[in-house]
C-alpha cells in the first residue's frame, strides 16, 4: 500500500512538466461537458398518426412553434424525432389524442 | 483506495503514467471534478457499430449519467434512445455478480477459484480425450479489441486449435468475404463523412433509422442541406426508413441479386459505365454455380474462380433484362432503368449502403459482390462523397472479430491460417512456433454448435454474446447444449440469459466501463476508453477470466503483461504496420475521439486506396486496390447470377418470414430489456402482418396468430398498424424476445462461401390462434 503510493507520488511528480499541457486538452474538456446533451424528454403522448405518410410532419406539426400546448422544439432541424424521444407512460390529459 | 487515488489525477498524463506503473487495473479514467461532483470520461458507445461518442458521468463510483459527446466526429453530440440511457443497463436488479456452477438442476454460488478449476480441468480432461479441436469458444464482435485478441492467442497459439468464432459470423461474415473477393482487403474505402458529401443514396435492406439512427440523421440532415439528395429505399418491408426516403422499391425477397445484374446490365448495355476505370483498376472473374445452402452438417463448399473478359462479363448480363427481372421481382421495368440511370448520372455522387438484408443471406458474398461492381463500373468508388458502404450491427465487429480475426479461419490484419506465410508471421509476434497454428480451419458457428450437438465438440466458452436466443434453428442447438455425455459449457454475462440457464458454469462479468476497453466501429475507426467504474459483486473483466484459463492450462507465458490492455495492444498493433491497417500507438487513442485506420505518422485515413488520401497510394497513382496484389492491384467485378433462396414460400407455408431489430431493443434484448424505458417503449416482439392478408385469416390487429415453420411454432400478437409495415404475403418479427424466440422457426441455411446463416427468408404459415 506504502510502496503503491509512493510510486504514484513518483508518477505525479514525472507527469507534472506535461500537466499544464494535459490540462488544455482535458478529454472530455468543460466546454464539451456542458454542451453535451442527456436523455431527451419522453413523449407523453400516444405517437401521432402520420402527416402525408410522414412522422416528422405529423411531430413538427405541433412541436415546430409549439402549438396546441405542446413545448416548442429547440431543434426542429432533426428531423428524425422518435429516434431520441420514445413512448413514455401516456398522461391522462393525452390518453384520447393520437392513436396507439 | 481508488477513490483517493481517483482524486490525484488530474490529467490524462499522469493517469496513463499512473495505470502504466499499476498494471493498468485501477481507475486510470479521464476524470475530473465538474459540477454535482460528477465526473466524466469518453467511451464509444456499448451497442450498434454506428461508434457514437458518449460522455460518461460518474458520481460515487456509479454511473449516473450519459451524453451524446460534441466532440466525437461520428455523432456531434447526437446519440439515439439506447445511447441516451447507456447509464442504465448495467444497473438491471439482475445482474450476475457471484460464478455459479451447476449442482442437477440448480446453480450455486462458487468461489472464482473454484470455477477456474472446474473449467480448467474439464478443458484439460476434453483435450487429453479428444484432442484440441474437442473444446471451443465462442465470442463476439461486442469482445473490447483486448478480450478478442487474447481468446484468439490463446486458442491458436496455446491450446491449438481453430475453434474460435464470433457472433458476427450471424452477421458480417459475408460483408468480409464480398470485400475479401472484391478488393483483398476487409472494409469498407469510404467512411460515414460519405453521408455527409454524398447526393445519391441507395439503401439495400437496411432499416437505417431504426438500427444505425445517428448515421441516418446525418443523411437526412444532409438532404435538409442540400435539395439535391435523393435516398432511395431498396426493401421487403415499409419501414421507418422508407417513410422517410424519397423513395421506396419493393421488392420481392432474394431477388437482390437479380435486380443488381439488371442494373448492371442497362449500364453495360447502354455504355453509361467509366470505360477509363475500368481499364486501369478492374479484372472480371466468375466462380461456381450452384452452390447449394449449408444444410447437411459438414457441408463443405470451395470456389473456383475463373478469369473473364469483359465481353464474356456482357454475355452473362444478357439475361437480366429489366423485364425479365421486373417479373422476378417485381419492381417494374422502367422504375429499374430509372435506378440504373440514376446510378450511372455522371452528376451524382452515389452511395449504396447496407446492412443484413445482403449479409444474412445465402448468397450473401454474392449480393456483396455485386453491389461492388456496379460503383466499379461507374468508376463512382474511392471518392469522397461516393462509395459504397457496408455498415456493421455490433460496437467491434470491425474492430475486434474482423481485424483481430477471431474467425476459425483468420489471424490478425487479414491474415489467414491456411497460409503459411501468415501462421508464420503470427506465430513470431506471438512467440510461439509456427507449428503450433493448425493451418486447417475447423468449424464457421453454426458448424460448431452442429458439432456441439453431435458431440465432436465438448467444451464450449461463451462470451459476451447469447447463441442460445441467437443461432437459426435455434431448437436442434439448445437441444443439443443438453444432450449430457461429456459436454461442459460455460457463458461468461452480465444479466442471467437464454444462454447461461443451459450452462454449467456461468461467469459474472465486467462491462462497458467496467472495464478498459477499445472498439472499432464500421468506418475503420478505433476508439478507447478507460475503467470508469468497478463491476458489481466479484464480477471480472472476460479479459481476465481468459487469461485465468491460459494461466491454469500452463499457457500463462502467452500473457506477460504488466499493463495488460497497452502492451497488449502494442503486439497487437505489430500485425497491423505496414499492412495498410496501420493503427496509431496506444497512447493516441487515449486521447483522440476515434483514429480511423490506416493510421500513419499520426494522421488517420478517410479514404482508402486513394491519392491524396491514402499514404500507401503514391503520386500519381489516382486509386489503387494495393491490396488486391494476386489480381495486379485490381478490384474484381464478379459475375454472379440470381439463384433462389434456400426455403421459399409454398402451399403449405405460404408466408415468407423475416427478423430483424427495432429502435429501442438491442440484440436478444439483454441490457436494453433491462431498461424500464425502452421495455415500455417497445416491450416484445410482435407479428407485423399485411392487412389483407390478416383479413383472409380473419385476424385483426391484436389478436394472437400462431406462426409455424418447419422447425417450431410461437404465438404472438398481430401488428397491422405498427412502424413497420408487412408487404403481402410477407411478415416480420423482431428477435430481441427472450419469451418469444422467433429463431426457432428460422432455417439453418447459409452463404456456402461466408457461412453467415440468412434470417431474413424462410417459409412459414399463420393460424389464429
Ligand atoms: S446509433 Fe448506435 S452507437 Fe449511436 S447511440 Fe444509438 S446504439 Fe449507440
Amino acid at each position: 500500500m506504502k510502496k503503491m503510493l509512493s510510486l504514484a507520488i513518483l508518477c505525479m511528480a514525472l507527469a507534472l512538466p506535461l500537466m499544464a499541457l494535459a490540462d488544455e486538452e482535458e478529454v472530455p474538456s468543460a466546454k464539451e461537458i456542458s454542451e453535451a446533451e442527456g436523455v431527451p424528454p419522453v413523449m407523453p403522448h400516444a405517437a401521432p398518426p402520420l402527416k402525408n405518410g410522414s412522422e416528422e410532419a405529423a411531430c413538427l406539426a405541433c412541436h415546430e412553434e409549439g402549438k396546441n400546448g405542446a413545448p416548442q422544439s429547440p431543434h426542429a432541424e432533426r428531423r428524425a424525432c422518435t429516434q431520441c424521444h420514445v413512448q413514455g407512460e401516456i398522461k391522462e390529459k393525452h390518453k384520447k389524442k393520437g392513436k396507439r | 483506495m481508488a477513490l483517493s487515488r481517483r482524486d490525484f489525477l488530474k490529467a490524462s498524463a499522469a493517469a496513463a503514467a499512473l495505470a502504466a506503473a499499476t498494471g493498468g487495473r485501477l481507475g486510470a479514467t479521464d476524470v475530473h471534478a465538474a459540477e454535482g461532483g460528477i465526473r466524466w470520461g469518453k467511451a464509444p458507445c456499448r451497442f450498434c457499430g454506428t461508434g457514437c461518442g458518449v460522455l460518461v458521468g460518474v458520481k460515487d463510483g456509479r454511473i449516473v449519467a450519459t451524453k451524446g459527446d460534441p466532440a466525437a466526429p461520428v455523432n456531434k453530440g447526437l446519440n439515439c434512445i439506447k445511447g441516451y440511457f447507456l447509464s442504465k443497463v448495467l444497473y438491471g436488479k439482475d445482474r450476475l455478480t457471484k460464478p455459479l456452477i451447476r449442482k442437477g438442476n440448480k446453480m450455486v454460488e462458487a468461489s472464482w477459484d473454484e470455477a477456474m478449476d472446474l473449467i480448467a480441468s474439464k478443458f484439460r480432461e476434453s483435450i487429453a480425450k479428444h484432442g484440441p479441436d474437442s473444446v471451443a469458444m465462442f465470442g463476439s464482435g461486442q469482445w473490447t479489441v483486448f478480450e478478442g485478441y487474447a481468446a484468439a492467442k490463446l486458442f491458436k497459439a496455446g491450446i491449438g486449435t481453430n475453434n474460435i468464432e464470433p457472433n458476427a459470423r450471424f452477421c458480417m461474415a459475408s460483408a468480409v468475404t464480398g470485400f475479401m473477393t472484391t478488393f483483398n482487403s476487409d472494409e469498407p474505402m469510404g467512411c460515414y463523412d460519405d453521408l455527409d458529401l454524398g447526393d445519391t443514396y441507395f439503401l439495400w435492406g437496411a432499416n437505417m433509422a431504426e438500427c444505425h439512427p445517428v448515421l441516418f440523421s446525418r443523411l437526412i440532415d444532409n438532404r435538409l442541406k442540400n435539395p439535391k439528395v435523393k435516398i432511395i429505399d431498396f426493401g421487403t418491408r415499409f419501414t421507418r426508413t422508407s417513410q422517410m426516403a424519397d423513395k421506396y422499391i419493393r421488392f420481392n425477397p432474394q431477388t437482390d441479386l437479380a435486380l443488381l445484374n439488371a442494373i448492371a446490365h442497362i449500364i453495360v448495355r447502354d455504355r453509361l459505365y467509366d470505360e477509363n476505370f475500368i481499364r486501369k483498376h478492374v479484372v472480371f472473374k466468375k466462380g461456381k454455380t450452384n452452390i447449394g445452402y449449408g444444410l447437411e452438417d459438414k457441408f463443405k463448399f470451395a470456389d473456383d474462380p475463373k478469369p473473364m473478359t469483359f465481353d464474356e462479363y456482357r454475355e452473362f448480363l444478357k439475361p437480366y433484362t429489366p423485364e425479365y427481372v421486373s417479373k422476378l421481382s417485381g419492381v417494374p421495368a422502367k422504375t429499374i432503368e430509372e435506378v440504373a440511370r440514376l446510378y450511372a448520372d455522371k452528376s451524382r455522387k452515389v452511395n449504396s449502403l447496407w446492412t443484413m438484408g445482403f449479409n444474412q443471406h445465402v448468397r450473401g458474398t454474392w449480393v456483396n459482390n455485386l453491389v461492388y461492381n456496379v460503383h466499379l463500373l461507374t468508376g463512382k468508388i474511392c471518392k469522397p462523397g461516393e462509395n459504397p458502404m457496408s455498415l456493421t450491427g455490433q460496437p467491434s465487429a470491425c474492430g475486434t472479430a474482423r481485424e483481430v480475426g477471431t474467425f476459425t479461419h483468420r489471424l490478425p490484419a487479414d491474415m489467414v491460417v491456411m497460409n503459411e506465410e501468415h501462421r508464420k508471421k503470427a506465430a513470431e509476434i506471438w512467440g510461439v512456433p509456427a507449428e503450433k497454428i493448425p493451418a486447417k480451419p475447423t468449424y464457421h458457428a453454426t458448424e460448431m454448435f452442429r458439432a456441439l450437438d453431435r458431440g465432436d465438440i465438448k467444451v464450449l466458452w461463451v462470451q459476451v454474446t447469447n447463441p442460445f436466443q441467437s443461432a437459426p434453428n435455434l431448437s436442434r442447438y439448445r437441444k443439443g447444449a443438453r444432450k449430457g455425455g461429456d459436454r461442459f459449457i460455460i457463458v461468461s454475462d452480465i444479466y442471467p440469459t437464454r444462454s447461461t440457464e443451459l450452462a454449467d458454469v456461468v461467469l459474472p462479468s465486467a462491462s462497458w466501463v467496467e472495464k478498459e476497453g477499445f472498439f472499432g466501429n464500421a468506418e475503420r475507426r478505433g476508439q478507447q476508453w478507460f475503467k470508469m467504474v468497478e463491476p458489481p459483486g466479484e464480477a471480472r473483466n472476460d479479459l481476465w477470466q481468459t487469461m485465468e484459463l491460459a494461466r491454469r492450462l500452463g499457457h500463462g507465458n502467452l500473457f506477460p503483461y504488466k499493463y495488460v490492455e497497452k502492451e497488449m495492444f502494442e503486439e497487437y498493433r505489430k500485425f497491423t504496420l505496414g499492412q495498410g491497417k496501420d493503427l496509431a500507438p496506444y497512447e493516441a487513442y487515449t486521447k483522440a475521439r476515434g483514429l480511423r485506420w490506416p493510421v500513419v505518422n499520426g494522421k488517420e485515413t478517410l479514404w482508402r486506396y486513394t491519392e491524396g488520401y491514402d499514404p500507401y497510394v503514391k503520386a500519381g497513382e489516382g486509386v489503387k486496390f494495393y491490396k488486391n496484389k494476386p489480381n495486379d492491384y485490381k478490384a474484381v467485378i464478379w459475375a454472379r447470377p440470381y439463384e433462389p433462396a434456400a426455403e421459399a414460400p409454398d402451399r403449405q407455408y405460404p408466408f415468407w418470414l423475416c427478423t430483424g431489430r427495432v429502435l429501442e431493443q438491442w440484440h436478444t434484448g439483454t441490457m436494453t430489456g433491462r431498461v424500464p424505458e425502452l421495455k415500455r417503449a417497445y416491450g416484445g416482439a410482435v407479428c407485423e402482418i399485411h392487412p389483407e392478408d390478416a383479413k383472409r385469416l380473419k385476424v385483426k390487429h391484436g389478436d394472437k396468430v400462431r406462426v409455424t415453420s418447419r422447425r417450431g411454432s410461437i404465438v404472438l400478437t398481430a401488428d397491422l398498424r405498427g412502424r413497420g409495415k408487412a408487404e403481402k404475403g410477407n411478415v416480420f418479427v423482431a428477435f430481441f424476445d427472450e419469451n418469444k424466440m422467433i429463431n426457432e422457426l428460422c432455417i439453418d441455411a447459409y452463404c456456402p462461401i461466408s457461412g453467415e446463416p440468412d434470417y431474413k427468408k424462410c417459409a412459414v404459415k399463420l393460424e389464429k390462434a
